[in-house]
């Protein structure tokens, strides 16, 4: 019977996991905000993919607007302008949005790696060890988020890794907490229980049993994270804390704003990437929001 | 429309009815003639001995006395404490006769005895504003009111004399240790105005000093605000809550000069303010630790080859100034470097990429990044947070790059940054100078005097550069009466530093100010012409400034608009809640 081969438990939870999948990919379809985030998302995804075919990366150097006019008005050379010193707008939008996206990215990854640790070594010790994450997490969580932000992008450096790395360091503390949570009832279900009577250890416990059981929730947890991880770089960006050689969309605001164009009105400096921030703020959110509802019933019909 | 929006409009429009009836009491509360200057960079330190930001002066120019001023049309020596001086055969000894009934303004009789201890203690402890003034000056008090100096060698600059004077009575308590954190808030001023009130960060109040000697101010009040941004600084100048701003951002500039801004005139003013990027040339006799590159002078030779500098100013300037080669040490520009166009550095990468090949720094593992013997040319490039300083940092850095020499660029607020230059620890950073009206300071500050050798004193020459050529040709200008030779012995001074370039200079540029036009006039600018208003070598504006038409009249009417308008609107919407109340009761869940 062995040789049938689709009975092995490998296959089985494969199975399992494809039949969780698509409910989940059918269920994001009929959720309308979601799947409006996700397509949404596609979109920001394939234009910052797509931006070697709009513009060359040498359009990016401050000298590269030596014969263009400052701050001119939209045009067919220049779909969305030039900026004070000269530059393609078009170009620094679809260049920047690779920046916001990796630097969101990256934060919402360290942000969940470390959230997911402190969560699940929270949720499951109890006792003393417990009580320390969980006043480590208690200062992250009220600590100012911004000035630790701009201490720590000062100290460490500007680039766009140590200011993911900044990023996902002060906002990790939320997920740790709702992690711990669904740990905390996760470790009281009957099945997990049964696992421990039949020997199993803590490790086989938390990675076959608890880890599964939280997934959900920090996936839906991460993809809001992202969009608080890009403001928070487009606002360290327009602070002037952060990087001032890449082309972020809040370094665009920044420059926009330095340079007076908003005073005037130069609107095609400081609109486009304004609206990029909140488009890729709401599709994240949209799609958490969906993810959400889909993974936890209880949140169904309200 | 949902109940909450609505509730929102009104309390929003309550709030404002408030606000505006708050700023109408205060319109009537206060009567004074208050001229409002806005700043985006704040003081460093009132202290005279410490401080050095621009703004620093000028508050200095408004309280601290000197014995000379400087003519607002063309620096001319005026009688300021001293009302007449006559000098000996020998041009050596110098006698001040100071006005009668001079005071401090708290009370105490302003005599020779504080002139004679500012300058013993200055040149004693090194004060590093007073020490090229002072630095060959010995004065003595023939009695209260004469002041004799006897200067060591012919000096270019007397009788001209404006070190700042500083009260006896308060700075004799303090010690040669406490000095350099004294926060000089003793508030004592001998000038047209005192300080009156101070919040770090936010603002300065200075009232007019009863006790001044010169011509009585028209306005009661100088109020200096700080804002982060140069913007926001615009924005509250056209909203009419300043009066005066000094730092705007060209673009803003050029629609105020292009006549577009109702009300606010900008006036482009020249004093010789100039930009560079440092080099840490490691002076043998200075400490720190710049890169081993840059002791070479061909490498410094081509950074300075490198910069496109008629881009930086069309592009960062939008041509309010001129490229610049050589430092800058005047406010007159006959002191500037004569060079010709084709002698002068100008943007030729070819030429650069020839100098770093000479010197040994070739790019041998093909990284981009050329190096020698192990060691990468990358630099640690420090940049000022302050907005038109970093404008340079994207352009520098590219133009670097294409020449093989990587950089590491870190942003830094000016303090932390003259930290920084303190302990030369840095490759290269971006800075700028506003010179006085004689070249004398400027040049001292490249002598090998003043490299740091000390963190926690500093010294001006941030390049950490020395060159006894130059020391020697510094000596003999500093005594030089003939105001032909003087001159060329700067020219002289110029060759070095253009050749040893241990600065790539990048352009002059205009201060850019622009002010309330229907509310003031008389904006004296110095020089006359051409010169800035704000922040100017002896701040005379301040005591010439006028009001236009009658006092306030015209913000009181603003004020009293405001306050129709939020009754207007708050009333309308109540009158739109009730309606809304009568006509759809269902809607209010």
């Amino acid at each position: 019977m062995r040789e049938s081969g689709s009975t092995t438990v490998r296959a089985m939870t494969w199975a399992r996991r494809r039949r969780a999948f698509s409910r989940v990919w059918r269920e994001l379809r009929h959720d309308r905000p979601g799947f409006i985030g996700l397509l949404l998302l596609s979109g920001f995804g394939l234009f910052a993919l797509s931006a070697p075919l709009i513009a060359d990366r040498s359009s990016l150097l401050a000298a590269s607007g030596r014969n263009n006019p400052d701050l001119a008005a939209p045009s067919s050379k220049f779909l969305l302008g030039t900026d004070e010193i000269g530059r393609d707008v078009l170009a620094q939008l679809v260049w920047g949005s690779r920046v916001s996206l990796f630097i969101g990215l990256l934060a919402t990854v360290v942000a969940v790696v470390i959230g997911s640790l402190v969560g699940l070594a929270a949720g499951y010790a109890k006792g003393k060890i417990s009580a320390v994450l969980l006043a480590i997490d208690d200062f992250f969580l009220v600590v100012p988020f911004l000035p630790l932000a701009i201490v720590l992008a000062v100290i460490l450096g500007r680039s766009p890794t140590t200011l993911a790395i900044v990023i996902g360091f002060t906002s990790w503390a939320g997920s740790a907490r709702l992690i711990r949570a669904q740990v905390l009832t996760l470790s009281e279900r009957a099945y997990v229980e049964r696992a421990r009577a039949l020997g199993a250890g803590s490790w086989h416990v938390i990675v076959r049993h608890v880890l599964p059981g939280v997934a959900p929730l920090i996936i839906a947890n991460a993809t809001l994270i992202v969009p608080t991880a890009i403001l928070t770089e487009s606002t360290l960006s327009f602070l002037g804390f952060g990087d001032r050689l890449s082309p972020s969309w809040g370094k665009l605001l920044d420059g926009a704003q330095s340079s007076g164009s908003i005073t005037i009105n130069a609107w095609w400096y400081f609109l486009p990437p304004g609206l990029c921030i909140i488009g890729i703020v709401l599709a994240f959110t949209l799609l958490g929001r969906a993810l959400e509802r889909i993974f936890d019933p209880r949140l169904k019909g309200r | 429309m949902s109940r909450r929006a609505l509730g929102f409009i009104a309390t929003g429009a309550l709030g404002f009815g408030l606000l505006a009836a708050g700023l109408a009491t205060n319109a009537s509360a206060q009567d004074k003639l208050v001229f409002s200057v806005g700043v985006t960079q704040d003081i460093d330190s009132l202290n005279v001995t410490v401080g050095y930001l621009v703004i620093d002066f000028e508050i200095w120019n408004l309280t601290l006395p000197s014995l000379t001023d400087r003519s607002a049309e063309d620096f001319s020596t005026l009688p300021s404490m001293a009302e007449s001086w006559t000098a000996s055969d020998d041009g050596l000894t110098w006698r001040y006769k100071l006005r009668e009934g001079l005071k401090w303004s708290d009370g105490e009789p302003m005599t020779a005895d504080d002139v004679v201890y500012t300058i013993t203690r200055a040149v004693a402890d090194g004060w590093i504003n007073h020490r090229s003034d002072l630095a060959n000056i010995t004065a003595t008090a023939i009695d209260s009111r004469t002041v004799q100096v006897v200067s060591a060698v012919p000096d270019p600059k007397l009788p001209y004399l404006g070190s700042y004077i500083l009260p006896k009575h308060v700075y004799e308590k303090i010690s040669t240790e406490e000095m350099p954190n004294y926060l000089a808030d003793d508030n004592v001023s001998g000038g047209p105005f005192q300080i009156v009130e101070r919040k770090e960060g936010e603002f300065v109040r200075l009232a007019r000093n009863p006790n001044w000697h010169g011509k009585k101010p028209t306005i009661d009040e100088v109020v200096f605000r700080m804002y982060e941004t140069a913007e926001a600084q615009f924005n509250a100048l056209k909203a009419g809550d300043l009066d005066a701003i000094d730092d705007v951002p060209v673009k803003l500039f050029a629609s105020v000069a292009a006549g577009e801004v109702e009300n606010i005139i900008g006036l482009a003013g020249n004093q010789g303010s100039f930009s560079e990027l440092a080099i840490n040339s490691g002076c043998a006799k200075g400490i720190g630790d710049g890169h081993v590159a840059l002791k070479d002078r061909k490498v410094r030779q081509a950074i300075n080859w490198a910069i496109d500098r008629q881009l930086l100013v069309d592009k960062i300037l939008s041509g309010f100034g001129v490229p610049a080669v050589s430092l800058i040490p005047s406010a007159n520009p006959a002191f500037d470097m004569k060079i010709s166009a084709d002698e002068a550095y100008s943007y030729d990468p070819a030429k650069a990429n020839a100098l770093l090949d000479e010197a040994g720094w070739k790019d041998s593992n093909n990284d981009g990044v050329r190096d020698k013997d192990g060691v990468e040319l990358k630099l640690r490039y420090y940049d000022r947070s302050t907005a038109g300083a970093t404008a340079t940092t994207p352009f520098l850095t590219g133009w670097l790059k294409d020449v093989g020499i990587a950089t590491d660029v870190k942003t830094f607020d000016e303090d932390s940054l003259i930290a920084e230059q303190s302990k030369s620890e840095f490759d290269l950073y971006t800075w700028g100078w506003t010179p006085y009206v004689d070249p004398d300071n400027m040049l001292s500050y490249f002598t090998t005097s003043q490299v740091p050798t000390d963190p926690d004193v500093g010294g001006y020459n941030d390049a950490n550069w020395c060159n006894d050529e130059f020391d020697a040709l510094y000596l003999k200008q500093n005594s030089e009466l003939d105001p032909t030779k003087r001159a060329e012995l700067i020219q002289q001074m110029h060759e070095i530093f253009f050749d040893e370039a241990p600065y790539a200079v990048l352009y002059k540029y205009d201060n850019l100010q622009a002010f309330r036009s229907d509310r003031w006039q008389n904006f004296t600018r110095q020089p006359s012409d051409v010169g800035p208003v704000l922040f100017s070598q002896s701040s005379p504006v301040y005591r010439d400034l006028e009001p236009v038409g009658t006092r306030g009249g015209s913000s009181g009417t603003n004020t009293m608009i405001i306050v129709i308008v939020a009754l207007v609107v708050a009333g309308g919407v109540l009158v739109a809640l009730a309606n809304r109340r009568k006509e759809d009761p269902d809607d209010r869940q």
